[in-house]
């Protein structure tokens, strides 16, 4: 048998992009962005159809906005309030991990300036503006999923 | 006369690790598991214990090294699942007595773990990594001029120029994984390091390739190449950084 070159790549090491909050930042910023523009083009057709494409009436309206919201589940809130509650969170997610990237990517907020470096040196998404960042930005998505929470489940 | 200081005890640990080496082997196309049990000190490094593997176990398990400094760059595999340097990572370091070695992940396999570093350096090349000057004369004939260069200037890119190529870096990257195409941390830190050098003056030829999809424009900033580059270059600081300058305009602080 005679040898030949692989065509194909090595295989990635998966564990490797599951263990640190960078990764899994862009993990959630590709979901939820993918599942956000889905959403977007969802959201468009059913109230484009609720009002009745350019020609709206009450009862096309309550009709279909009815069947979206579905029965209610828990307290106040229907089917819908939840797939809203979830949406509203991607878009916490999406957003305040979005800023984080444009400030630091555009303004450069938070980027260290080069250094002489001595062993071992720490790598610059492990120093501490990137760490308040990042850390920011799950706080910020706490308090959103309490307010939210709140406002679909109680008030 | 002896230049170890007096009472200066170097302490020499023995220990047997079993190495699981993920092999692949270009006859069939299939990778498979060998396993070995092998002494070494704890001033031993992986490459050691594969190299006393391929002398006392099995001569036919293919490495490639060749300072065992960490400077050629020659040996980086993945040990326990990370990206690494074999001769600068000691079993007794990892704190696992059965220890994986696999090669390189994004890189084509050659054999066992030799992997084949030619797209990883066309993509190297791709971004001019040398000194540009306007005056083309200047640059291959005159040679009679010093750039002059302060310290504060070197320190611009200095960090970056301490890559060895190993690609390890690359090997990490989940958009090179994504994207067969994009260029990868090294290539950009690459151009970071030349950009930013106060006596180049390439950094507009250098757009064409940086500004683009393949470019700094794949990276979605997971840092994973920064966390286990050996050198401490942080490619994704020269990214970010090379992204700042494309968004504001300005190019790079040099
Ligand atoms: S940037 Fe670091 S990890 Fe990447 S090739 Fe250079 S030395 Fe290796
Ligand atoms: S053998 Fe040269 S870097 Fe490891």
């Amino acid at each position: 048998m005679t040898e030949k070159l692989a065509t194909k790549r090595n295989p990635p090491k998966w564990s490797l992009w599951l263990r640190g909050l960078d990764e899994w930042l862009l993990i959630f910023q590709k979901v939820s962005g993918a599942i956000l523009a889905i959403y977007l083009i969802g959201h468009t057709l059913v109230i484009s159809t609720a009002l009745g494409f350019g020609h709206p009436s009450q009862l096309t309206w309550e009709r279909v906005i009815g069947l979206i919201e579905g029965p209610k589940v828990v307290g106040v809130a229907h089917v819908g309030t939840i797939i809203e509650y979830l949406i509203a969170l991607l878009v916490a997610i999406h957003g305040a991990n979005g800023i984080r990237l444009i400030l630091m990517q555009y303004f450069g907020l938070g980027l260290p300036k080069p250094e002489r470096h001595t062993y071992p040196m720490i790598p610059s998404p492990r120093k501490s503006p990137q760490l308040v960042y990042k850390y920011l930005v799950i706080a910020v998505v706490i308090v959103f999923i309490i307010l939210a929470s709140y406002v679909a489940f109680v008030g | 006369m002896s230049s170890v200081k007096a009472g200066l005890k170097i302490e020499v640990k023995r220990g047997t690790f079993t190495f699981r080496v993920k092999r692949y082997d270009p006859k069939t196309g299939d990778y498979r598991w060998s396993e070995y049990k092998v002494e070494v000190t704890n001033r031993q490094t992986v490459l050691d214990a594969l190299l006393k593997i391929k002398s006392t176990q099995d001569a036919t398990l293919a490495v490639r090294y060749s300072c065992r400094m960490g400077i050629c760059g020659s040996c980086a595999m993945v040990i326990n699942g990370v990206p690494r340097l074999a001769c600068e990572t000691k079993p007794f370091e990892l704190g696992t007595d059965v220890i994986t070695v696999e090669p390189l992940s994004n890189l084509k396999p050659i054999k066992d773990l030799v992997v084949d570093m030619d797209e990883f350096f066309e993509k190297h090349k791709s971004v001019k990594p040398w000194l540009i000057r306007r005056d083309e004369g200047e640059q291959f004939e005159k040679l009679d001029s010093y750039y002059v260069q302060t310290e504060e200037q070197l320190i611009n890119y200095l960090e970056f120029a301490y890559c060895i190529k190993c690609g390890a870096c690359y090997s990490a990257c989940p958009m090179v994984f994504l994207n067969k195409n994009y260029l990868g941390p090294q290539a950009l830190a690459a151009a970071y390091r030349w950009s930013a050098d106060n006596r180049d003056e390439g950094y507009v030829l250098r757009l064409k390739v940086i500004d683009s999809d393949n470019g700094v424009w794949s990276c979605h900033y997971s840092g994973t190449c920064s966390k286990v580059c050996p050198k401490g270059v942080d490619p994704a600081l020269a990214i970010n950084l090379l992204k700042k300058s494309l968004l504001t305009g300005k190019p790079p602080a040099r």
